[in-house]
């Protein structure tokens, strides 16, 4: 698998870090509130086929916070307007979690650029008395048991402290996530009557054990979102792309290419 | 010096394993007892009106909320059933303002409270602490920026003959123009508690402020170094002396006959304050953006998952958090703190954690009888200036 290039764009006055590689239909992958710590095997595998573009969001990893980053919203009009810079069309947006809610955010708003929208383990709406846990009140270990299902993949995270370098890129990634999902808690109340008016072909694919974002969010989104399809991955948690990589890039390959 | 007694007004002890998580936030209310609170309020309140008879130039009460650490979610209710049983000063420290999304609502009763007494409030700004940005919802990453205009809001709303409109970037309104102004001109003092801040001694000392600034609560080490920044602070950045006045120092106490006795009465009361009731998650008393990032990588980096274990009263005496002994002992240290530092008010807590009225009882009086006119006696001339770093 090729490396992907990695380049400084300037959008909307904000410097960001975009890793891209390989050839085919635009790929835009919305990571979630924790970053993204590099080019993990699932970007790989859509690059096989694909031009996938994954940017670190403003207020994340390697890009700047730009001054007007206040909420979700500011990013949803921030990537619309990062497709125009990029000039993509026909585009396969992936937003997991916070990135998942940015995409939806962008898909109420224009999908002019858009060919699809694939929404896993996402954030953006409240199913009620189904609010995520309270991801800032939790140490670290917590985190990590509460977003992994995968036994083997939370005893790794567990066992790898962080760099000193990756304890500030955390540090301030879990800043612009309170930021952006404090209160409400990880949703907009005046995005739900919005999803019924995305015309693009959704997929909703969800993780049957996370515990941040409850299984029932993916019905209650296809309940919202006109013809969304739901693909549930078996045994698997909130990070299901990195837990079930290959699984979960094969849903997202057979929904594209449709 | 001026001496205020502080009460934090502590619901009275649960069951131990009641605060192995959290005593903030999460701790059920199912837990409160409306008899023990019923009893328990009027017990501090009685506990502040006698501090007020014995001689102390005030009082003092505090917020915070949905804790049994402190049942006193409105320090405004405090002072108001305070307002016509005392003579002596009434110190809101603080109010936190920048928790509410209509911080002019604080500025009314304040004012309302400064007019009832005839100007024996004191206001004091807080940001709250960061498990009370749970509690409201508030985003902490906002929070210091909430707090300076929830500040400039309520300033100009005592200050500025209203109506006008306030444009601020979290606060905006058409109409200010509170009713009543306050009694005091321009309007009450304002004290800034803090727990030790360079940001903060900087917007307090500036000298469109000058306001007095209360080491709280912590090490006397943190109370050297913080009382002295501020005097340098003003010298250094802003080209005039700090007064006496604009300083002050808190710190609980516990007099008894002596050393022993006092430590030996103390110990289960102030470790439970500190071991009990101050626990919560790392992550909830310091969430994201409430402090900097600096200090956040501590937390994110930290695996101790709990605040508030494993103090006890020989360590926080010999730090200076708190001071306990007999008279003697504690009007020397007091006194001694005084000659160094040369605040113009001390703040103590007789009251604190579980100690019992009896105790409580006891220690106002001995405090009042024997280390209080001391401390009353002493102004600038003890104070023997600021040392410079080659002394």
């Amino acid at each position: 698998m090729a490396d992907p290039k990695e380049a400084f764009v300037t959008v909307c006055e904000c410097r960001t870090l975009v890793r891209r590689a390989g050839t085919g239909q635009p790929v835009l992958f919305l990571h979630g509130a924790g970053g993204l710590p590099g080019w993990q095997p699932f970007l790989a595998r859509l690059s096989e086929r694909y031009d996938v573009l994954a940017p670190d969001h403003p207020g994340y990893g390697q890009s700047d916070s730009p001054r007007w980053l206040e909420e979700v919203a500011d990013l949803g009009q921030f990537y619309l307007e990062f497709l125009k810079a990029f000039d993509l069309t026909g585009v396969h947006l992936i937003g997991h979690s916070l990135g998942g809610w940015i995409a939806l955010e962008m898909a109420t708003r224009s999908t002019a650029r858009i060919g699809s929208l694939t929404a896993m383990s996402s954030a953006g709406i409240r199913v009620k008395n189904l609010g995520p846990p309270d991801i800032f009140a939790m140490d670290p270990d917590e985190l990590v048991r509460t977003l992994y299902h995968d036994r083997v993949l939370t005893e790794q995270q567990l066992n790898t402290p962080p760099t000193p370098e990756q304890l500030a890129t955390i540090t301030r990634n879990r800043t612009t996530s309170a930021r952006l999902g404090w209160n409400p808690r990880f949703f907009n109340p005046k995005l739900r009557k919005w999803l019924r008016k995305i015309d693009v072909p959704t997929h909703i694919i969800w993780g049957d054990q996370d515990k941040i974002f409850a299984p029932a969010y993916a019905t209650e989104l296809q309940n919202e979102i006109p013809g969304a399809q739901v693909t549930i991955i078996p045994d698997t948690g909130h990070m299901l792309h990195v837990e079930k990589a290959d699984a979960v890039a094969d849903a997202v390959v057979a929904f594209a290419s449709r | 010096m001026q001496v205020l007694n502080f009460h934090l007004f502590p619901y009275p002890p649960l069951p131990d394993e009641v605060y192995a998580k959290s005593a903030w936030v999460t701790l059920s209310n199912a837990h409160y007892d409306e008899k023990v609170g019923h009893a328990t309020y009027n017990l501090y309140l009685d506990q502040l009106e006698l501090c007020d008879q014995l001689g102390f130039d005030g009082v003092a009460v505090n917020e915070h909320h949905q804790t049994p650490y402190c049942i006193m979610p409105s320090p405004i209710v405090t002072a108001a059933a305070l307002a016509r049983r005392t003579k002596g000063k009434i110190a809101i420290l603080g109010s936190a303002f920048c928790l509410r999304d209509h911080p002019l609502t604080l500025a009314e009763e304040h004012a309302m409270i400064d007019n009832i007494t005839g100007g024996r409030l004191i206001t004091g700004f807080v940001r709250g602490i960061g498990a009370e940005y749970s509690n409201f919802g508030v985003n902490p990453t906002y929070s210091q920026e909430r707090h300076l205009e929830a500040h400039d809001l309520v300033v100009q709303a005592w200050t500025r003959p209203g109506p006008f409109p306030f444009e601020g970037k979290h606060y905006h309104f058409e109409y200010v123009n509170v009713w009543p102004r306050p009694y005091q001109k321009p309007h009450p003092p304002i004290w800034i508690p803090s727990q030790g801040s360079s940001e903060t001694i900087v917007w307090a000392a500036h000298p469109d402020r000058k306001y007095l600034y209360m080491q709280n609560f912590n090490p006397y080490s943190a109370a050297v170094k913080y009382l002295n920044e501020y005097r340098q602070v003003a010298k250094e950045q802003y080209g005039y002396e700090a007064q006496s006045s604009q300083l002050g120092w808190a710190a609980p106490c516990y007099v008894a006959e002596t050393d022993e006795q006092a430590m030996n009465e103390a110990r289960e009361a102030i470790e439970f304050l500190f071991n009990k009731t101050l626990k919560m998650p790392v992550g909830m008393f310091f969430p994201p953006g409430y402090t900097s990032i600096e200090s956040m990588k501590r937390v994110v980096a930290g695996k101790q998952s709990i605040m508030g274990a494993g103090r006890n009263v020989e360590n926080l005496n010999k730090q200076g958090v708190i001071i306990v002994g007999s008279p003697e002992t504690v009007r020397r240290r007091i006194l001694e703190a005084h000659r160094e530092l040369g605040f113009s008010t001390f703040m103590t807590l007789l009251q604190f954690g579980s100690l019992s009225a009896d105790k409580t009882d006891k220690n106002i009086r001995l405090f009042a009888k024997e280390v209080l006119p001391a401390l009353q006696d002493v102004d600038d001339r003890n104070y023997e200036g600021m040392r410079t770093a080659a002394e």
